[in-house]
Parts: structure tokens; C-alpha cells; sequence
């Protein structure tokens, strides 16, 4: 029985891709090859700028372009110096996909839905949820909106409900 | 420093680690590297490229689906 269900779900829609399979941004692991393979497999893969400045981010971002014409994203941890320089890189390379974690992401959530982009919020409790959420009320007012393009990540076993936002679940 | 000795001697530990860590994660040479590895790395048979993981992620995910379709239907 071919069942197509399980495959088509608001992860794969929201991020126009095949398989509900999401490569996390990981320091080393997730550089541009990886993130190439994993797109062009179905899945989306997500570039850790962790290790780059802002212009090795920019480089990398153009060889992820020469590898697949598949969407991709790039993750941005707030916390770590010279972060919002490479958060402002991947918001002017438009990526389809923005992974902020660790931080305050109000103005990613804004500028990436300004010209379609995506934003995966990184929270490891529902208090972080809930504050994530709220960063797309403030550009939207519109719950349905949000609904689509806000997504919250489920961490190990928090219990983290959040009614109509759609979650991806991160292991290792 | 302004989170305190302990926390600044670990993150001079892993920025004195990072390069050791590349060698081992993107050149693949885990003779010279390091691998950070977690619990799952007991679990790993084989070395699949990322396009036949993902193939056989789905495959096992749709069977597994099947499985529970006809044990609740």
C-alpha cells in the first residue's frame, strides 16, 4: 500500500521539500557538502556558521548554491560573537531557511519574512516556545501566518506543546 | 572570562580542540582527528551516503506505518 500521508506533512509544504527530514546545523559536520547531499536527497539541510566569519559564511552559501538548486538553510547561534554579522549575510543571500538559537531572533523572524524566508526558532523549553511564538506575532497579527512560517524545535524530552505550529524533533 | 575561570578554561580546551575536531569530521582521517561521537555510535553498522540513509529512512518509516495501518485497521 503506498501511502504518501506520512511524507507529505506542514514540514515538507512549508519548506518545499520531499522528505520530512531535517539535517541540524552541526559545527564540522554541516558544511556546505553535507548540506548539498542532504537537499538534493529530499531532505533540507541546514549550514552550521558556528566556525565561519561572516564572509567564509557568504563563501559557503554560494558553494552550497553551485551544489544543489534544492532549498537549504543556514543557523545562526545568537550568542556566539560576530553571530548577527553572519545572521545579516544569510538575510542578504535570501536563504530559504534561518535557524537562529541561543538569542533574541525578533529581527530574523522579520527581515526573512519580508522576502519569504523561512525561520526555524531553536528552543529547548515551552517558556522559549512561547517566546518565539510571540516574535511572529509581533511581524504578523495574523495567527494563521505564523502557523506556516514559525516552527519550534522539540528538544530531547521537553514537553513542548505548541497547538498548530508545526515541530521538527532534533537527537543525537 | 566574565562567566567565570571554569567556563573560560573549557572553551580554551574546545577552541584548542576545533582544529583537531576538523581533521576527524571533514577529512575524514580520525587516525590524526578527533570524532566527537555520542551513545548512538554503538548502534552503527555500516556507512551509507546520505542519500541512500535518507532512502532507507523513509522506507523503514513507510513500513513501519504500514505495520501499524493494519494492526489498528
Amino acid at each position: 500500500m503506498e501511502n504518501f500521508l506520512f511524507i507529505k506533512t506542514r514540514i515538507t509544504e512549508l519548506f518545499g521539500i520531499k522528505y520530512p527530514i531535517i539535517l541540524s546545523g552541526m559545527s564540522w559536520i554541516s558544511v556546505p557538502k553535507m548540506v548539498a547531499a542532504v537537499s538534493n536527497a529530499g531532505g533540507l539541510g541546514i549550514l552550521a556558521t558556528g566556525p565561519l566569519n561572516a564572509e567564509q559564511t557568504r563563501r559557503a552559501v554560494k558553494e552550497i548554491r553551485s551544489l544543489t538548486d534544492k532549498p537549504f538553510g543556514a543557523n545562526a547561534s545568537l550568542l556566539f560573537p560576530g553571530a548577527a554579522e553572519k545572521a545579516k549575510v544569510l538575510l542578504e543571500e535570501r536563504l530559504s531557511v534561518i535557524n537562529f538559537a541561543l538569542g533574541k531572533g525578533d529581527w530574523i523572524v522579520k527581515q526573512a519574512h519580508a522576502y519569504g524566508g523561512k525561520v526555524i526558532a531553536t528552543v529547548v523549553n515551552a517558556r522559549h516556545a512561547k517566546r518565539a511564538q510571540e516574535y511572529g506575532f509581533q511581524r504578523a497579527g495574523n495567527r494563521q501566518t505564523i502557523g506556516s512560517t514559525l516552527l519550534q524545535i522539540i528538544y530531547r524530552g521537553y514537553d513542548i506543546r505548541m497547538e498548530k505550529r508545526p515541530a521538527v524533533s532534533f537527537y543525537g | 572570562m566574565i562567566s567565570g575561570w571554569k567556563n573560560a578554561r573549557q572553551l580554551a580546551f574546545m577552541a584548542n580542540a576545533f582544529k583537531a575536531i576538523r581533521i576527524a569530521t571533514e577529512n575524514g582521517d580520525i587516525d590524526h582527528g578527533v570524532l566527537p561521537v555520542g551513545q548512538v555510535t554503538g548502534l552503527l553498522h555500516d556507512e551509507p551516503t546520505v542519500a541512500e540513509l535518507m532512502e532507507k529512512m523513509v522506507a523503514q518509516a513507510k513500513q513501519q506505518q504500514e505495520k501499524l495501518n493494519d494492526q489498528f485497521s
